[in-house]
């Protein structure tokens, strides 16, 4: 099967550590590591020719991901039962810039108008359905995610970002 | 950028509101489909900071503005805290007696004091908005709501309540004193029910300005 790898890893090296970070938490130390070692296992099988070409390169990648952060919390879980392990903090420069830039981001909503404000509090926040959202505020659904993302790429303008 | 079907999901997944077969469908979908990576991606952030940081994101600003001004200490206090010790008591007391002497004879030249307003259980900055329709006993279902208009407000929020149930809230388009009530709404009050609705002032900095009482009405029999 022939296959881009350089292409391969600009593709879903994004795709595979957001999947990563979201199942191990952002402030886990590890994803970065787990993020590389699943690229090259990927790399590796399509070098080997285990990637038949049966599902997607995309849905391949995604197994592989799956299994491999299963693997990693079982790890984790059996070092726990044993010994106590030191375990690596996580980069605080990264840390101090992921919470700056939450609490810029949290600023910018406080500085919404309140027809957003609203819409973000109580879709996001409150959790409520678009349509239950609607009935709330007296407007149409539609209306409702026109305004969650109108309001998304307002807060990334100001986060000019 | 395409769109795609399975956008619609993507909340969904974020705010962990589908089952595990749903959650691990849409992530196989989005490994193979960048559209839909991209704006799960981009409204990850979004999410997880509302998640995290909306208690303070959306408190409401009239429960933090006295919070603020009962931390202040009153001149007189700081006074009257500087002589309390006793060997001062006979100091105090004349100069107790000299300061009801100087307020009581001197004009007052200090420039008003700000104003509060109180509404249900909090204290908010500036007057209260006053309320025009409805209020009281009303004949039929109301169409709408109006007020008077406040200094510097861009915008009005106004809420309705069914007892102390938050059933509808909307802002106006813009400075105007009055809004309509969706026509669904308008239909389902009911008949002797206790209504109260609220009106709050939005300067264009989306900070609030004032708020009135909530006004109570009833729909008759």
């Amino acid at each position: 099967m022939d296959i881009d790898l350089d292409r391969l890893v600009v593709q879903f090296k994004p795709v595979v550590g957001f999947k990563v970070r979201k199942t191990l938490g952002g402030g886990n130390p590890d994803w970065e590591d787990v993020t590389n070692e699943i690229l090259l296992q990927v790399i590796e099988k399509v070098r080997s020719g285990e990637f038949r070409g049966e599902s997607s390169i995309g849905t391949f990648t995604y197994t592989i991901t799956s299994r491999r952060i299963v693997d990693y919390i079982r790890q984790k879980t059996r070092v726990l039962k044993g010994a106590p392990e030191g375990g690596t903090l996580p980069d605080p420069q990264e840390q101090v810039e992921r919470n700056e830039r939450a609490e810029r981001l949290a600023e910018a909503i406080r500085g919404l108008k309140p027809s957003y404000r609203d819409v973000l509090y109580l879709y996001f926040y409150k959790e409520m359905s678009r349509e239950e959202v609607a009935r709330q505020l007296g407007i149409t659904p539609t209306k409702v995610s026109e305004r969650v993302n109108y309001a998304q790429k307002l807060l990334k303008k100001l986060l000019g970002a | 950028m395409t769109s795609c079907l399975q956008e619609g999901k993507i909340d969904a997944y974020l705010m962990g509101k589908l089952s595990q077969a749903e959650s691990d469908a849409f992530e196989d979908h989005y490994f193979n489909c960048p559209s839909c990576f991209q704006k799960t991606y981009a409204r990850n952030e979004l999410v997880d900071v509302i998640k995290y940081r909306g208690a303070s994101i959306f408190a409401p600003e009239e429960e933090r503005a006295p919070a603020v001004e009962t931390a202040k200490v009153p001149i007189w206090k700081k006074i009257t805290a500087f002589l309390s010790p006793r060997p001062w008591v006979a100091v105090a007391a004349a100069a107790a007696v000299l300061l009801v002497v100087i307020v009581g004879v001197v004009p007052r030249s200090n420039p008003s004091a700000p104003v509060f307003s109180a509404i249900e259980d909090a204290t908010v900055r500036g007057a209260s908005i006053e309320t025009i329709a409805p209020a009281g006993a009303q004949a039929k279902a109301p169409a709408g709501f109006s007020w008077k208009a406040v200094a510097g407000a861009a915008e009005y929020g106004v809420s309705l309540f069914k007892g102390s149930e938050l059933i509808w809230s909307a802002t106006t388009a813009g400075a105007d004193v009055r809004i309509a009530l969706p026509d669904g709404l308008a239909k389902g009050f009911e008949t002797g029910a206790v209504y109260a609705w609220q009106v709050k002032a939005y300067s264009a900095q989306g900070t609030m300005l004032s708020a009135s009482a909530r006004t109570e009405f009833t729909i008759a029999r």
